[in-house]
């Protein structure tokens, strides 16, 4: 593990009221309590105040749904891309509270670093400013090069309950000439989630915060995900940058994914409703893209720049963990449920696929 | 659309707008179509993996042939393109190979490359498998040189749409020289890409005067024509002009104007000292078909000449150059009038002198 100075740290887990509302349990709070007791979840003896943490959520998820958790899912999660080519709308602050959200509602989740800033590295509280950094660009150029990936030198622990993971980045991850020649590089991520589809069957979600502008990276990225998601503030600058993503969607969905095109998804943030420009342009957005917004706005919060002290990031705690009542965490709640459900983030039962099995899903794609 | 504490719904915006105004078709999914599938080149053995890299002949894909690397790259995408790839243009004037592509001017390119990184990439169009180059010929070679990938927006054109390309990136080169792109103006019409000169002009996005003015330079004489072949920066525009009315001036001169031409090639010789020197050349001719003493042509006094008084201090200073003579005078002197008069009756004696017969050419200033 690339944990040389880094140790995982403890979820701020949810209080009982939050963990009803994501498991979505209608009967009372002793009902719950013993729902969890009987899911194996830790409970306090004392009159205290209960915070459920990502892996306690997914026990008492795993306990509660059991007769209807699927066993018959796709080997791997799907991927959930987050990229607009226009900066500073929101990916990485949305990527980090998308994550932790996701992984409090009991689903474990690989978060990708995939811009060169590695500025979701940063949020997650991973001080990028080390020699053993491993990025995902490093492990494509691995598989490229039909090399083992040993992707698990990549990874990153973020909470110490195993529950969310990083794939961290530094500006390195900006050199990716040898991306220009790599024969059918569109399919490089999805090939190396086959090649370590034992390694990547135990998250539920793999989501990639994608660098702005575009990059080589954002084609093999994209390529290997149902849909794209968009993360575009009301502002005109940022409802151009819908149109650039739509020219990439529309050159994958006419080369590689032509059988599959890739959808589109996407989600309003910094909605400031005194702005007159920022109503404008949402109902400019809501008319031309209606069909694929997340039902969720998310408002400007000003919760969202207290997230990190840039003199030491290591200290980086996303909105959600930090301000769970406030408006902006709330906003992701509901944002987060949409695309969990969207992309059909199931419960996965996390364990290792058999060799014939792993065999067939080759000789399928083969 | 208050302020709520719950937060602002898309559905809401979307009820408070009228129905009609919805998009009707959507252009990508708004679900996932299933889960992922996409060809996965059949995965090589470990032990193969780690033998020394030898080259594979085989196609790694196996569900489709081998393809161009590049053949999913879109028109107008910048990518970097292996010069072995790179054919030259057909349309690319052959004249460019002595000069444009002479060995040290590559390398210089190259040299700057190297440093710099290659910053304005070179226009490629789709040859099958291959490429030819529109515009970067020497940036293709200079990369080669270098061995490292070239830089290239690549591009779909027919072989009229690549050798028009072709001629209009010439035309717009920087150092081109009015020869040369009167040359393309005549290739352009041979062509047929364009019939007259204001088609021309607008193909080349110049004027129809400098079209006309440049297509005339071709009607110099074979000699000269020779001479700008050799080497197309030799003369412009108005100098062409000057040898057409030299050559009306001065019938069956052909030879002295020629020759002219010839000595522009020389160092520190300017294009606008053509006229003088032909007429002292033809001048000298006569002379000597007359059996006069010619006038000396080469002198040079590239040193300026002071001229001081008792005390050392500089009066005046007198420089030659070429068939200008200045006289500096310095503020000692206060009686500038004299001197002028004085010199005035020296150059009408000297005029005198030279030409004791009607025929007077006032040719100093």
């Amino acid at each position: 593990m690339n944990s040389t100075n880094h140790s995982p740290r403890r979820a701020a887990g949810v209080r009982l009221k939050v963990a009803k509302d994501f498991l979505g349990y209608v009967e009372g709070d002793k009902q719950f309590r013993e729902l969890a007791r009987a899911a194996g979840v830790e409970m306090p003896t004392t009159n205290t105040h209960k915070f459920y943490l990502p892996s306690e959520m997914r026990k008492i998820r795993r306990h509660h749904f059991a007769d209807i958790i699927s066993s018959t899912l796709p080997s791997l999660p799907p991927v959930i891309p987050l990229r607009i080519t226009k900066g500073g709308t929101g990916k990485t602050t949305g990527g980090s509270n998308i994550g932790v959200t996701a992984a409090h509602m009991g689903y474990r989740g690989l978060l990708i670093d995939a811009d060169p800033q590695g500025s979701l590295s940063e949020q997650m509280g991973y001080d990028i400013d080390r020699d053993d950094l491993i990025h995902i660009g490093h492990l494509l150029e691995r598989v490229r090069a039909g090399k083992p990936s040993n992707i698990r030198d990549a990874v990153v622990p973020i909470y110490e309950d195993g529950m969310l993971d990083l794939i961290p980045a530094d500006i390195t991850l900006a050199d990716e000439g040898w991306l220009m020649t790599a024969t059918g590089r569109e399919s490089l991520l999805h090939r190396l989630m086959h090649e370590e589809a034992e390694f990547f069957s135990q998250y539920d979600f793999v989501l990639v915060d994608c660098a702005p502008g575009t990059t080589m990276l954002a084609g093999p990225i994209m390529a290997a995900a149902p849909l794209v998601t968009a993360i575009v503030t009301p502002e005109p600058q940022s409802v151009r940058a819908i149109r650039g993503l739509r020219s990439n969607l529309k050159e994958l969905n006419s080369s590689v994914r032509t059988h599959q095109p890739i959808g589109l998804h996407i989600i309003i943030n910094g909605f400031n409703a005194p702005f007159k420009p920022h109503v404008e342009n949402l109902d400019k957005i809501a008319r031309d893209y209606g069909q694929y917004l997340n039902d969720t706005i998310v408002r400007s919060y000003v919760g969202f720049k207290r997230e990190m002290d840039p003199d030491d990031v290591r200290t980086a705690i996303p909105l959600f963990e930090r301000e769970p009542s406030s408006p902006g965490a709330r906003d992701i709640i509901g944002v987060t449920r949409t695309l969990l459900n969207l992309y059909g983030v199931k419960l996965r039962n996390g364990a290792l696929p058999s060799p014939e099995r792993q065999d067939d899903e080759l000789a399928v794609h083969a | 659309m208050s302020g709520r504490r719950d937060g602002y719904k898309v559905s809401g915006v979307l009820a408070s707008r009228q129905a009609a105004s919805m998009p009707a078709e959507t252009e990508f999914p708004t679900t996932p179509s299933g889960p992922v599938t996409l060809p996965i080149p059949t995965t090589p053995a470990p032990q193969q993996a780690s033998m020394p890299s030898t080259p594979k002949l085989t196609p790694t894909h196996t569900d489709e042939p081998e393809r161009p690397k590049w053949e999913l790259v879109d028109d107008g995408e910048v990518v970097e393109i292996p010069t072995d790839l790179i054919d030259d243009s057909p349309f690319q004037p052959e004249e460019d190979e002595g000069v444009r592509y002479s060995p040290e001017s590559i390398t210089e390119l190259a040299q700057t490359i190297a440093s710099e990184g290659q910053h304005d990439p070179a226009l490629l169009r789709r040859r099958g498998k291959r490429f030819e180059a529109i515009a970067g010929h020497r940036r293709v070679r200079a990369c080669r040189m270098l061995k490292r990938p070239v830089r290239a927006i690549i591009v779909t054109m027919d072989d009229a749409q690549a050798e028009r390309a072709v001629m209009v990136h010439n035309e717009g080169r920087r150092d081109n020289s009015d020869y040369k792109r009167a040359k393309l103006y005549l290739r352009a019409k041979d062509q047929g890409y364009a019939k007259r000169q204001e088609d021309i002009a607008l193909m080349f996005g110049t004027k129809q005067e400098l079209v006309s003015r440049r297509l005339k330079m071709l009607k110099l004489p074979a000699s000269i024509l020779a001479l700008l072949d050799t080497n197309p920066d030799l003369f412009g525009l108005t100098t062409a002009e000057t040898l057409f009315k030299l050559l009306e001036e001065f019938p069956g001169k052909e030879a002295i104007i020629t020759s002219a031409v010839a000595r522009l090639s020389e160092p520190g010789v300017k294009e606008s000292s053509i006229r003088a020197w032909v007429s002292q050349m033809v001048a000298a001719d006569a002379a000597k078909l007359a059996g006069l003493p010619v006038p000396e042509t080469e002198e040079h006094d590239a040193k300026p000449r002071v001229f001081t008084d008792r005390s050392k201090r500089p009066v005046f200073t007198s420089t030659r150059r070429g068939r200008v003579i200045t006289v500096r005078v310095s503020d000692a002197v206060t009686d500038l009038s004299t001197v002028m008069r004085k010199m005035s009756e020296f150059l009408q004696t000297t005029t005198d002198e030279i030409s004791p017969t009607e025929e007077s050419d006032a040719s100093t200033p």
